[in-house]
């Protein structure tokens, strides 16, 4: 039986819960992500190893009405490699993490639902 | 000065444009010869009517009479271009792509009653995979809800707009342009 991607998202609202530290926060942002990421992907279909993420917002972008979805999945893309590799969040509204994950949070409410809805 | 408070009964003409025009019903008619200041309501179409207060002059005719329409200064704020990320990233047909979307940009947000405090146009270059990117955000003063609805909304025009671009530059607005909408404190 495959994995469910959405255990990753479960796993990472456990993680955010309040009181949470950075390491968490950091951690339950890119879970949130790769949940979301991997339901794309399979939706769409891409099987390539090289470039997968780009490919798969591409993908989605060129999707009727997904364009927004698909610059939100984007966004908390970018929001996940800050979480992965920026120490110090080169960008001074990147460097509170609580508020790092409200974000991530509002784009992931927004973007499973249509995700879901996607044949 | 009288401060008069109204309320459009249509959107801008032609949105984004310096002036529009806009139909106004007063709560309290001005006096006649007046110069006025005027704070108008507007309910965005989206789904949380908000607030939004803009300052408007116009002059009510000496011999009085119904002022049925005033001239409304848009303002828009300039995009500001990171240009230290945008070095590599920002090649001539990008540069013609966002040359495009910007004024749709400013168009959703007129036609939506947003107020827009910034546009942001930043690289990007993705750490994993050999991709750069360039972001452009639209700063709002909105909700996150709001916020949300109006990035639906603004997602919708760009792909319109993506469908009648000829293909080299339809290929940049999908595969190198971001676009996204930023709150107060998002």
């Amino acid at each position: 039986m495959s994995f469910d991607p959405l255990d990753f998202l479960t796993l990472a609202q456990s993680m955010a819960s309040s009181g949470a530290q950075e390491s968490e926060l950091r951690t339950a942002v890119g879970r949130a992500y790769y949940a979301l990421f991997l339901m794309a992907r399979d939706k769409m279909d891409v099987r390539r190893r090289n470039s997968v993420h780009h490919e798969t917002i591409k993908r989605l972008k060129k999707t009727e009405g997904y364009r927004t979805m698909a610059d939100q999945l984007d966004e908390l893309s970018r929001l996940r490699k800050v979480a992965d590799y920026e120490l110090t969040p080169i960008k001074p509204e990147h460097q509170n993490w609580p508020e790092n994950w409200s974000r991530a949070s509002l784009l992931v409410d927004r973007i499973r639902p249509r995700l879901q809805q996607l044949k | 000065m009288v401060l008069a408070v109204g309320t459009p009964t249509q959107a801008p003409a032609l949105p984004g444009a310096p002036q529009s025009t806009l139909n106004w019903q007063w709560d309290t008619e001005p006096a006649p010869g007046a110069s006025i200041r005027a704070a108008r309501r507007a309910t965005t179409g989206i789904q949380h009517p908000f607030r939004y207060s803009e300052s408007v002059t116009a002059a009510v005719p000496p011999a009085g009479g119904a002022l049925d329409q005033i001239y409304v200064q848009m303002t828009y704020p300039d995009a500001n271009y990171d240009y230290s990320s945008l070095t590599g990233v920002l090649i001539d047909r990008v540069q013609e792509t966002l040359d495009q979307l910007l004024p749709i940009l400013k168009t959703e947000a007129a036609s939506s009653w947003v107020y827009v405090t910034g546009v942001e146009v930043e690289g990007f270059v993705d750490p994993e995979e050999d991709f750069e990117e360039v972001v452009i955000t639209q700063c709002v003063e909105l909700s996150p809800e709001q916020a949300m609805d109006y990035w639906d909304r603004l997602g919708n025009k760009i792909q319109q707009w993506t469908k009648l671009l000829p293909e080299y530059l339809a290929q940049v607005a999908t595969d190198r342009l971001s676009i996204r909408v930023a709150w107060k404190d998002g």
